[in-house]
């Protein structure tokens, strides 16, 4: 009995190490493949999040456009509109540039940007429209007007 | 011993693993309803505020309906008054069936002050509902279009 013990106890101990070595491994593999999901998961909500942010800024440079404020170039009335539009929660910041066309082609006539700094982190959004100013019934500059939108 | 012990670590982790599986799996069941939710409720707003709907003069034969939209001719983002008093007259079951949905909604036009100029369906508080504010110009006002979905 004892001799039996004795010649079965090794091979039953390594058993059982190996045993505990695959439970931990195949453990370690399903907590990996859970982690892979959550980061998924996380990182899609993220993803529907700024789709919307990028519809927003959209809109806002297009209803500018629309309701003649961007031709002003006006950016004190610009900044109030946006303002309004957008409420406390969001920052933004407008860069337009202007341009003349000439007999030599398109010639840079200003660049203006004005509202919050852009902060150094993930979550802003970006739009860019293109438009044009009219004086006396002919068009007078081009200009392109990017906005940058962040919570 | 060594199999009772290697047993209980196996059970522990175990245990553990697949109360994490199932957390994160109630976690992604939810943040996949709310993201299919986010992304319809975006494409209904899509259609309504770019589109002029289909027939494009529907709103003088509503029974000809195929596709809703409520932005006037060439203009996105603008909408036509008549499109929206005819999106009015609409049952609440034709216009979800219009949108491809089986879900309750409820939309609405605030002018950026605060002044309301429509809505159809009704608000309920819900967790699980999604909304989507797009900017658009209605009545000659800045106004915000809100479409929420519940689930």
């Amino acid at each position: 009995m004892d001799s039996s013990q004795n010649h079965r106890s090794p091979v039953f101990s390594r058993k059982g190490q190996v045993f505990t070595v695959e439970a931990l491994l195949g453990s370690l593999l399903f907590m990996i493949f859970i982690w892979s999901l959550a980061s998924f998961v996380s990182n899609s909500k993220t993803d529907s999040w700024s789709i919307a942010q990028e519809k927003l800024a959209d809109d806002a440079l297009i209803v500018l456009d629309k309701n003649g404020t961007l031709a002003t170039l006006n950016s004190t009335l610009i900044s109030q509109e946006l303002a309004r539009m957008l409420g406390n929660s969001t920052s933004f910041r407008m860069e337009i540039k202007t341009s003349n066309y000439t007999n030599s082609g398109f010639v840079n006539l200003s660049e203006t940007s004005f509202g919050s700094s852009i902060p150094d982190e993930k979550g802003l959004s970006v739009a860019e429209r293109g438009f044009i100013s009219s004086f006396n019934g002919s068009v007078s500059n081009y200009s392109i007007a990017r906005l940058y939108l962040w919570r | 011993m060594d199999f009772v012990f290697a047993s209980l670590i196996f059970i522990l982790i175990l245990g553990f693993t697949a109360i994490s599986y199932s957390n994160y799996l109630d976690a992604y069941k939810i943040t996949e309803s709310k993201k299919s939710l986010e992304a319809s409720a975006l494409s209904i707003s899509e259609a309504l505020i770019k589109s002029t709907g289909y027939p494009r003069n529907w709103e003088q034969n509503v029974s000809g309906l195929s596709v809703l939209g409520l932005a006037g001719s060439e203009n996105e983002n603008v909408l036509d008054l008549n499109k929206v008093a005819a999106f009015n007259t609409l049952s609440y079951n034709t216009t979800r069936d219009l949108f491809g949905i089986d879900n309750d909604y409820f939309i609405s036009i605030k002018s950026v002050d605060g002044i309301s100029f429509f809505s159809k369906g009704t608000e309920y508080a819900d967790n699980s509902s999604v909304a989507i504010e797009r900017l658009v110009r209605f009545n000659q006002s800045i106004c915000r279009l809100t479409v929420r979905l519940y689930g």
